[in-house]
């Protein structure tokens, strides 16, 4: 197949519009989308040679592909809290050191018995060490269970992970031209990977609780500064980690943590969200399109058995170290299946070997092929974690594992329903909230400017209800009513469109009488019409004063 | 991703200054952009390029979601007239002006399309933040600003066939009909049927969206027209509701960044105009705030906007925006305009879009209406004494005046002459104009009134009109109680809307929520 030479907007353009043919296709069979998008890689790259390796190696769509990963990895950040990461810090600790040790290990022994010489099967058993935390990271946040107990877990676990790539990178720098290890390099590596990591986590603790409250409360004011600022510090902190050796994840991490603690958090995850679901799709479909799998083909056995052993062996070795800490039975299992699959770090590892002359070719496309076969298996493993447990918990093969039963934390908090919604904190949202609040109503107020919910009597929301999300954080379709006295037309019918749509009463403010048919004709239930009702005071009011007759 | 990192990290300081001084984010964003440059920063030249690519791609999008044509029917012929207006004067300049200047004809009808396309999301966002959105004016303004768009990315492709033959002139005109029927067919059926009947989840919504930008982009590509092109029909064929209220909720956070990643980029690589330039920049400065301008008003004028509002209007118009950024853009990978001209176009769109909030600002607006002539005011030939003054006849002064007329004497001041028409076919004395302008308000002889009704929208306004009418009593409608507050002080009388509307709407709650018995003491007994 000839492959063609494109520009970076052309590149760009085959990716996305490939990866939604390719989920809308897949849509009837429930693929989860990160396996479309994987698939779209394949086929624009290998099968239909749309896009060229050298088109994936442009330095702007990489950087894209990129940002993808950094904006996600910040969004964890976002959605934990320091206290929060510090509850699984142990277990994450020792079942990410743990499982590296026994995996390479008994990815060596394993490789060895299937006949590989020495230096593949060190390569080969390092590359099924790491686990992928975009992909796991990604289909939580799909699960919307990043902030569950096991989804924090795992998130630590990565954490873990990445520094010892971080290690295992420094090694591989540490190898000469000669290839001899040079001792000083690797020290020194070593020494500014983890004082950077010592030094970003200070300052993500300083920043959290003394530097980033009151400038980024002043910034709340503006939606787009706020965003902005958000955005650049996670830059910032990303550039930091890449001068000290360490991963962007890492750094994109931490700068999304320090900023968790703000009341804009949640504002800032719904905003940031839907940019990193564009640019992460790029990150998929490139890593669809560099998989090489055709060299695969002699090592079909040898695929097979290291991908069972990388979807069984490896939770197995989770399982019984999370278990250990005293974590339930469901909540080791649920932790232990996000590791079932390996990293796209396995595939630039491979790669480095294979520049080097260390591993054959093929070496590199048995990897890529475990790689598909894991991230695909394992997709569907955490999204059916539920129905995946109670097969193998009534099949009993988790008793050997003697973990504690029941549950570690009692469910959310109890979900917000019966509720009114008002947004827009005017002077009419703001009286409007006072008045339902004294008749004893359970409110919730909502608007974009943090300095508008101050003072409110009842709970307060941060955000624009034009993004979905911020109706759904408000749980609004268990709302007994929802309100917006907004002076945005647009806004307003949108939200009576979606919400009549979804059965839920809404009253929005008709400001002009031009757009009065258009609000009953998206659905709304109520017209709160100002101006008809200041006309209609008016009149009594002149009667009041005695300057028109009655 | 250190470029990606430098530039977001200027624009977020530069927003923050922005702000603090109450300066336009594109402006200040492109000269925090060129300082990035001048400090010697190590940016990647490549991504910087390729981040304005992406980001002018975008923002021409965005530009096309986000006026819902819905909102200025009806205003299209009006507003058509000053598109087509500005465009042939700032054109007869340009080409009339060239051969002094030393610029060559086809640089200069570059220079006068880039200066033509005003800035749409400025509008848009300049309106929106005083809350005019829906004023008479506002849509015509609106109309006009994304006529403007569609006419000089038509007039992009047009000059796009210079030096080229018949086939070409063919494949272009293809293209346009090609993106035209893609539009009508997204939008009236793919779109809709997409986002709001095949219940994707969010992260599939905003792939489908991106999807179609980029093919209707390619679709531009192959034909040999603008990307740029492309990317508005792509926004404009998504942007009827409720298809456009839902993409605009996607696309927020891309507005967000796209927008501060266009500016910055743009800043960080131009290329500063020769000083020779200095007097074709000036040239264009004057023509485009003052002279254009001023042949505007006289059209929206005949259309039945007070002065006051016309001058609003001309001065939200008089500036040129990201799109003739965009032009100049396209103009220079064409080979049809130079660095230095498409910095002077970056200069002209950076002064402008900084002075347009106060060429449209009030007290700036009102300062040019004391000073210019107006015409005669047509006398009322009606004695006017003990009647009652009703200042702006919306939603509420309708009210009023069903209610009042035939039971005192009534004199009614609007600036939308159908609404007077109208008054005086019912034999109501009636007077067109800004109800707060002194002179408007002296023909109806408010000394002698019994009282004056305001229902105008601005407390500014208000203010005026209870200080103009000495002793007589004022009632006024304002919406916030703190209004109110400010019109007593004065020795007016106020009621406020927003006080009555939460009154209105507890007795539609109570019927439709009734409390339960429980929640009721009284019924328990």
């Amino acid at each position: 197949m000839e492959v063609t030479e494109r520009s970076f907007l052309e590149a760009l353009g085959i990716m996305m519009i490939a990866a939604v043919i390719i989920v809308q296709l897949s849509r009837r069979f429930r693929v989860p989308s990160i396996i479309s998008y994987i698939l779209a890689g394949l086929a624009v790259g290998p099968i239909l040679g749309l896009i060229s390796p050298a088109a994936l190696d442009d330095e702007a769509i990489s950087t894209v592909s990129e940002m993808g990963i950094v904006l996600l990895m910040f969004l964890v950040g976002l959605e934990l809290s320091l206290d929060r990461i510090r509850q699984v810090g142990k277990v994450a600790l020792a079942a990410g050191v743990g499982q590296v040790v026994f995996t390479a290990a008994g990815g060596l022994g394993l490789c060895r018995l299937l006949g590989f010489d020495w230096m593949e099967s060190i390569f080969i058993s390092t590359a099924l060490t790491f686990s992928s935390t975009v992909v796991v990271v990604k289909l939580l946040d799909q699960k919307n269970e990043l902030h569950s107990l096991y989804g924090r877990i795992a998130v630590g676990i990565f954490l873990v992970q990445d520094l010892v790539v971080v290690v295992v990178l420094t090694f591989l720098a540490g190898l000469g031209s000669n290839d001899s290890l040079d001792a000083s390099t690797i020290a020194l590596g070593l020494g500014k990977a983890f004082g950077g990591m010592a030094l970003l986590l200070v300052v993500c603790l300083v920043a959290a609780k003394h530097l980033l409250p009151r400038p980024f409360g002043w910034a709340a004011r503006s939606p787009r500064l706020l965003f902005v600022w958000s955005v650049a510090w996670c830059f910032a902190f990303v550039i930091s980690a890449h001068v000290m050796g360490l991963s962007a994840e890492i750094g994109a991490f931490l700068a999304g943590l320090s900023i968790a603690q703000l009341p804009c958090a949640h504002d800032l995850q719904r905003r940031v969200h839907p940019l990193m679901s564009a640019f992460i799709v790029v990150f998929f479909v490139s890593l669809g399109a560099q998989m090489r799998l055709g060299d695969a083909s002699n090592y079909a056995f040898e695929a097979v058995i290291l991908s069972l052993f990388v979807l069984i062996g490896n939770p197995f070795i989770f399982m019984f170290i999370i278990a250990r800490y005293g974590y339930s039975q469901r909540t080791s299992f649920y932790t232990s299946v996000t590791v079932a699959q390996i990293s796209e770090f396995s595939f630039i590892f491979a790669s480095m070997g294979v520049a080097t002359g260390l591993i054959g070719a093929p070496i590199l496309a048995l990897i890529a092929l475990v790689g598909f076969v894991t991230i695909a298996a394992s997709a569907y493993m955490i999204l059916y974690n539920g129905p995946l447990y109670a097969l193998v918990t009534r099949l009993g093969l988790l008793r050997v594992f003697r973990a504690r039963q029941g549950e570690d934390e009692a469910g959310e908090d109890a979900a917000r329903t019966g509720h009114v919604i008002v947004v827009g904190m005017n002077a009419l949202g703001r009286s409007i909230v006072e008045a339902l609040h004294q008749r004893g109503e359970e409110v919730l107020a909502i608007d974009t400017d943090v300095r508008k919910l101050a003072g409110l009597p009842c709970p307060t929301k941060l955000g624009s209800i034009e993004y979905p999300a911020v109706l759904a954080a408000a749980a609004a379709h268990r709302a007994k009513l929802v309100v917006s006295t907004l002076r945005i037309e647009s806004a307003n019918r949108m939200l009576a469109h979606r919400l009549s749509a979804a059965g839920v009463p809404v009253a929005v403010h008709a400001f002009d009488r031009t757009v009065v048919d258009a609000m009953r004709e998206a659905g709304a239930d109520y017209l709160l019409r100002s101006k008809k009702e200041g006309g209609a005071r008016l009149v009594d009011e002149l009667r009041r004063i005695g300057e028109v007759g009655a | 991703m250190t470029t990606i990192a430098f530039l977001l990290g200027i624009a977020a300081v530069a927003m923050a200054l922005g702000i603090r001084a109450k300066l336009p984010t594109a402006s200040v964003l492109i000269a925090a952009g060129w300082l990035l440059r001048v400090w010697g920063a190590p940016l990647d030249d490549e991504i910087v390029r390729e981040t304005l690519l992406l980001s002018a791609t975008f923002l021409v999008f965005l530009v096309g979601i986000e006026v819902d044509p819905g909102h200025v029917a009806g205003r299209f012929r009006r507003a058509g007239a000053l598109a087509l207006l500005q465009m042939l004067a700032l054109g007869a300049v340009a080409l009339g002006a060239a051969p002094w200047l030393g610029i060559e004809p086809m640089h200069a009808l570059y220079l006068a399309l880039a200066f033509s396309a005003s800035s749409t999301l400025l509008v848009v966002e300049i309106l929106r933040r005083r809350g005019q959105f829906y004023e008479p004016f506002a849509r015509t303004v609106l109309g006009a600003v994304l006529l403007q768009d569609f006419l000089v990315l038509l007039a992009l492709a047009g000059l796009g066939l210079v030096d080229s033959g018949f086939d070409q002139a063919m494949t272009v005109a293809g293209g346009v009909v090609a993106l035209v029927t893609a539009g009508v067919l997204l939008s009236r059926y793919l779109a809709p049927y997409v986002l709001t009947r095949m219940n994707l989840d969010e992260e599939e919504q905003i792939l489908f969206v991106v999807a179609v930008l980029f093919a209707f982009v390619g679709l531009a590509h192959v034909c040999d027209l603008p990307l740029v092109t492309g990317a508005f029909f792509a926004g404009h064929a998504l942007a009827r509701f409720p298809v456009g209220g839902l993409v605009r909720g996607h696309v927020l956070t891309f507005s967000d960044f796209f927008i501060t990643a266009f500016f910055v980029s743009l800043g960080a690589s131009l290329v500063l105009p020769n000083p020779s330039a200095l007097l074709a920049e000036g040239l264009f400065l004057v023509v485009i705030v003052v002279v254009v301008p001023f042949i505007l008003v006289p059209l929206f004028r005949r259309g039945g906007a007070s002065l006051r509002s016309s001058l609003e209007g001309v001065g939200l118009m008089a500036q040129c925006g990201e799109l003739g950024i965009v032009v100049a853009l396209v103009g220079l990978s064409r080979g049809h305009l130079s660095e230095p001209e498409l910095g002077m176009v970056i200069v002209v769109a950076t002064v402008t879009m900084m002075f347009v909030g106060l060429f449209s600002n009030e007290r700036f607006v009102w300062g040019l209406v004391h000073r210019l002539p107006s015409r005669a005011p047509r006398v009322v030939d009606v004695p006017l004494n003990d009647h009652v003054i009703v200042i702006g006849c919306g939603e509420s002064g309708r009210v009023l005046v069903d209610e009042l007329h035939g039971k005192v004497g009534l004199a009614v001041i609007d600036d939308d002459p159908s609404v007077v028409s109208e008054l005086e076919a019912r034999g109501i004395v009636a007077v067109r104009g800004d109800g707060s302008d002194a002179a408007v308000l002296g023909r109806v002889a408010p000394e002698r009134a019994r009282v004056v009704v305001s229902t105008m929208r601005r407390l500014a306004d208000n203010l005026r009109i209870v200080r103009a009418c000495g002793r007589t009593p004022v009632l006024v409608r304002v919406f916030a109680p703190e209004e109110a507050d400010a019109v007593r002080e004065l020795g007016g009388r106020a009621v406020v809307e927003s006080e009555l509307t939460t009154r209105a709407f507890l007795g539609w709650f109570d019927d439709r929520f009734p409390r339960g018995p429980e929640a009721d003491p009284g019924s328990a007994a």
